[in-house]
């Protein structure tokens, strides 16, 4: 059942989508994952400590992300760790189709430049 | 600090999230608290708080609202509702609010009302302490300004003499600066002949420019107007030109009058700049110059003598130059002073306080914080039995509204939703409340500040909004809509719909435990209004003892007028010879039963003294010369004020210049000194006088001589003919009513010499009055405010009940319908009710007992444990709450069974 709704084309909250972006090319901790969502949105979305951790909790318990223990080198031991699930991946990839799908048929109806083939 | 606030906000989470997450939040907290700081953006860090309060709020009550049973099947709870935009669900939260509150008229204007009360009292509070404590002078780089002091006499920091400060100014490379101010009370003459107090500061030619701040237009004084003998130059205050002179835009070269010398101004001060001391406002600046004209007789030459210490010092640190630095600097020259004039400066240092530190004056200030906080107790006490007031009512309302939330949480609608709905309601309300209540200050404010405050110097308490004044009512009213608002809308919310829907008779909410939400709110609202109550009853009772004071002298029928001759350039024995003139001119008519003449009159604040030494006194340590009392009274006065003659004569008219030097004395200093009440033929002389003693004549009864609670006090009269002057109250007993007398001792004085000033013109009565100005004001003010929290208190209770009985009208219907007793269930509701309010009672009592503890000394003739005050303040709360609980019952069991039945 909740594969279904996850693979229904419900859309995720903006937060949510953004954290399964930071967390796309490797693990990350909480900090990290809010610099690198301010850095892909150049600045235009910055997530509370509320939000962030809210977000990672939920996703921890619908088993989108994974706390993990860090691998290697870190400065700092206490500081938790969070890498995509197979799940998180596959849920991200559904919603950056369906993002791109609206940007196609945006550009089809000449909203935003580009081709309109 | 900002950590602190932040990791106090951590929580409202629920304690496993905050166990888990809290550190790592509160890092993420302040990597973007230093990043918002960083950024040159307007209002950043404001802004960033609005974020980060919202961010925590919303999260935090999200999480609250989870179910903590997280077993079964996980929800998607991000998924969006739909597809709208935040602002978009915010836009219809608000707009549904409104209409909900449009929709119950009654209950919305109830709690705007409430709340406007409880924000306005604390805006008006807070409005004053802005002014006198918190708003900051317009000068440029403040943080490099100090304030210099001379010691006074017994060795605090006081004020500085003239040629000090030109030791001051002249030292070498300290200050880049250094400016000297004396403050004083003028009269302001009118084109209509009356006189006006006006504050004026007398300043150097630096002040201005040490300040860092220019005149609006115009120019400020050049360095030759410090010196006597230079044209008189004056500055009007910007906002003086602007009230007084109607923003004359051709004022500069004019003249105006003040204590009847002519003055030219030269310049209009710097807007927004009301002189050195905050809460009152300058009317003008002077050259020292006009010392000479304005001040006194003889007034200019304390800008030669060391032994006068009239000015307060302001300098600026020259660059490179720390406070510590200026400090030691002054103490080498406060050592030099001390070498060169020991008589007068040994012992006397000189304090270097950086401004910042400073509002009024060192010494004050101690007082005025304790003051401020004190206020803002009381009036937050207020808001509180306000704010779990408005909580009772929104958590009935709620509870009323159980059904409507239930279905639409069984329709799918989310708790998130719910909640902002429901506190998006309490924000409207209180927002709403807020702008009310901040009118509402300041027409109080303004009311306050148009009533004749008997003040020694105009009060000019700024009243423009400022940000920090806003920023505090916004505050205030965010707080209250989410002290009020969150814990119903998250109680109407949490039940469980199912069980709700079910169960339409449940009072859940306000079942089980015994200390639950409901009994809290009542416990909270009864005792702060006992505590109230107490405050206000002992301010009352305190207030009604001093009116109850027998000050000693007759107050009905008298009437006094004050003038000075010399102010319009009489000379001593010409304004002598004036003063006889208007006294044979009263006496004259037939309204006039007595006329008497006195300096000061009795129950003065203000008033003089002298130093003397007593013939045969020697007391058992220290020296025979004694600080006593002094007034000069003219032949009638003790007749004429009702103050009986205990042994010798009264002045008579023979106790003129030339003659033997006589003196009257009251009990008081006959029995301290002489150990005697009949001191007649005994003799004193002043300190300074080594051989003209002056002997006593007569012994009078003891008066009040500066304030209602003092102890009996030494004060020694001295005839008027032989030690009077200028300034003369003439003293008259009416025949008629005082009032009308008030009246024809001013035109009285018009015709004598219509160029006189009147000074002073007031009954006895009024003069009394303004002396209990400040305990009246501060217990109308307790009153006001403890009535407020009785009748919001007693609202609370009623609420509770009717809404408690209410929930068991099907109950009661059934009973009532099978014919059996309803006043079982009455009184069981009662009862509970009866049980908080005597816990919230005594909790209150007990608060009152210790918090009213260090009063006492505020308190005249009554003591903070007054055993009466405590019964009334338990009476008055136990009528007012049973009233509130009778009412709503006895509707109740006065209800048809049918109607009751119908109900449902």
């Amino acid at each position: 059942m909740n594969d279904e709704r996850s693979n229904s084309t419900a859309a995720l909250t903006s937060a949510v989508f953004h954290i399964l972006l930071a967390l796309s090319e490797g693990e990350c901790h909480g900090l990290g994952i809010a610099e690198e969502i301010e850095d892909l949105t150049l600045g235009t979305l910055s997530l509370g400590p509320g939000t962030l951790y809210r977000s990672l909790k939920r996703m921890t318990a619908d088993g989108l992300v994974l706390p993990i223990l860090p691998t290697s080198g870190e400065e700092d031991p206490r500081r938790k760790y969070y890498r995509l699930t197979a799940r998180g991946r596959r849920v991200l990839e559904k919603e950056a189709i369906r993002f791109e799908r609206i940007v196609t048929a945006a550009r089809r109806k000449r909203v935003l430049p580009g081709s309109a083939s | 600090m900002s950590e602190r606030i932040y990791r106090v906000l951590l929580y409202l989470y629920p304690r496993e999230f905050r166990g888990e997450y809290g550190a790592a939040m509160a890092e993420h907290f302040r990597r973007q608290l230093a990043k918002a700081r960083a950024r040159r953006r307007l209002a950043a860090t404001p802004r960033f708080w609005i974020f980060i309060f919202f961010d925590a709020l919303t999260t935090a009550m999200l999480e609250r609202l989870t179910p903590r049973r997280a077993s079964g099947a996980p929800k998607i709870g991000y998924h969006r509702e739909n597809e709208a935009g935040l602002m978009d669900s915010f836009m219809r939260d608000l707009s549904y609010s409104l209409r909900r509150l449009l929709a119950a008229p009654v209950f919305s204007i109830l709690t705007i009302a409430i709340l406007a009360f409880g924000i306005g009292a604390n805006t008006a509070i807070f409005s004053v302490v802005n002014a006198f404590l918190l708003r900051p002078q317009p000068f440029a780089n403040p943080e490099r300004l100090v304030d210099i002091y001379q010691d006074s006499d017994d060795g605090r920091p006081a004020s500085t003499s003239f040629p000090a400060y030109r030791d001051i100014a002249t030292h070498s490379g300290l200050f880049s600066g250094v400016a000297a101010s004396y403050t004083n009370v003028v009269r302001l003459k009118t084109h209509d002949a009356n006189a006006v107090r006006s504050l004026v500061e007398y300043a150097s030619s630096s002040y201005l420019p040490v300040l860092g701040v220019a005149p609006t237009m115009g120019r400020w004084f050049r360095t030759s107007e410090d010196k006597p003998g230079e044209g008189a130059a004056a500055v009007v205050s910007h906002r003086t030109w602007r009230s007084k002179f109607g923003s004359d835009p051709d004022i500069l070269g004019k003249t105006v009058r003040l204590n009847g010398g002519l003055v030219q101004i030269v310049g209009i001060g710097p807007a927004g700049f009301n002189g050195l001391a905050p809460g009152v406002a300058v009317d003008f600046w002077l050259s020292l110059a006009t010392l000479a004209t304005t001040g006194r007789r003889g007034a200019i030459n304390t800008l030669d003598r060391r032994e006068d210490h009239w000015f307060m010092v302001k300098a600026r640190l020259a660059p490179g130059v720390q406070a510590e630095d200026a400090q030691r600097g002054m103490t080498r020259l406060a050592e030099s002073l001390a070498h060169d004039f020991p008589k007068l400066n040994e012992g006397r240092g000189m304090t270097v306080f950086p401004s910042g530190q400073v509002r009024l004056h060192p010494m004050v200030d101690g007082f005025l914080f304790p003051t401020a906080a004190s206020l803002m107790t009381v009036v937050a006490l207020v808001l509180l039995v306000a704010c779990s007031n408005l909580a009772t009512l929104l958590l009935v309302r709620g509870s009323a509204r159980g059904k409507e939330i239930a279905i639409r949480l069984a329709m799918g609608a989310t708790r998130k939703r719910l909640v902002g709905q429901l506190l998006m309601e309490s924000i409207v309300l209180a927002l709403a409340g807020g702008i009310a209540g901040v009118f509402l200050a300041r027409s109080f404010l303004a009311f306050v500040l148009a009533l004749r405050l008997p003040l020694p110097v105009p009060m000019a308490v700024d009243l423009s909004l400022d940000y920090r004044v806003v920023g505090f009512a916004l505050a205030l009213s965010l707080l209250t809509a989410i002290a009020f608002g969150l814990a119903p809308a998250l109680r109407a919310c949490r039940a469980d719909p199912v069980v709700r829907l079910r169960d339409e008779t449940s009072a859940s909410l306000f079942r089980g435990r015994r200390f639950n939400f409901r009994n809290l709110m009542v416990i909270v609202q009864v005792s702060t209004s006992v505590v109230l109550l107490v405050l206000a009853g002992l301010f009352v009772t305190s207030l009604s003892k001093a009116q109850r004071v027998d000050v000693g002298f007759a107050v009905e029928d008298i009437a006094v007028l004050m003038t000075d001759p010399t102010q319009v350039g009489y000379g001593s024995e010409e304004s002598k010879a004036f003063v006889r003139r208007f006294v044979q001119r009263l006496d004259s008519r037939p309204d006039v039963v007595a006329v008497a003449l006195s300096n000061p009159l009795p129950l003065t604040q203000a008033r003089g003294s002298s130093t003397l030494v007593l013939e045969g006194y020697a007391p058992a340590v220290g020296t025979n010369a004694v600080e006593v009392e002094r007034q000069t009274v003219g032949v009638n006065y003790f007749e004429t004020l009702g103050i009986p003659l205990r042994h010798g004569r009264v002045f008579v008219g023979a106790d003129r210049d030339g003659a033997r030097p006589v003196a009257l004395i009251n009990e008081a200093m006959a029995t301290t000194y002489w150990g005697t009440a009949d001191a007649v033929g005994r003799r004193f002389r002043s300190q300074g006088a080594v051989d003209s003693w002056i002997e006593v004549v007569g012994v009078v009864a003891n008066s009040t001589v500066r304030e209602l609670d003092e102890l009996p006090t030494p004060l020694f009269y001295r005839p008027w003919e032989q030690n009077g002057s200028g300034r003369t109250f003439v003293v008259t007993r009416a025949r008629t009513s005082p009032e009308a007398m008030v009246a024809t001792l001013r035109d009285e004085l018009r015709q004598e010499d219509s160029a006189l000033p009147v000074l002073e013109l007031k009954t006895m009565k009024e003069h009394l009055g303004a002396a209990l100005f400040f305990p009246r004001m501060g217990a109308s003010a307790l009153g006001a405010f403890a009535a407020l929290a009785l009748f919001l208190t007693g609202l609370g209770v009623y609420t509770i009940v009717a809404f408690s009985l209410a929930q068991r009208t099907l109950e009661l219907g059934i009973r009532m319908a099978l014919g059996g007793q309803t006043s079982v269930l009455v009184r069981m509701v009662i009862n509970e009710v009866v049980g908080t309010i005597f816990v919230g009672l005594a909790l209150g009592l007990v608060v009152a007992l210790v918090a009213t503890r260090p009063l006492g000394s505020l308190l005249h003739g009554v003591a903070p444990t007054d055993p009466l005050t405590y019964i009334l303040v338990t009476a008055v709360l136990v009528l007012a709450a049973l009233a509130a609980t009778y009412l709503p019952a006895r509707r109740i069991a006065s209800m048809d069974p049918v109607t009751a039945l119908r109900v449902r």
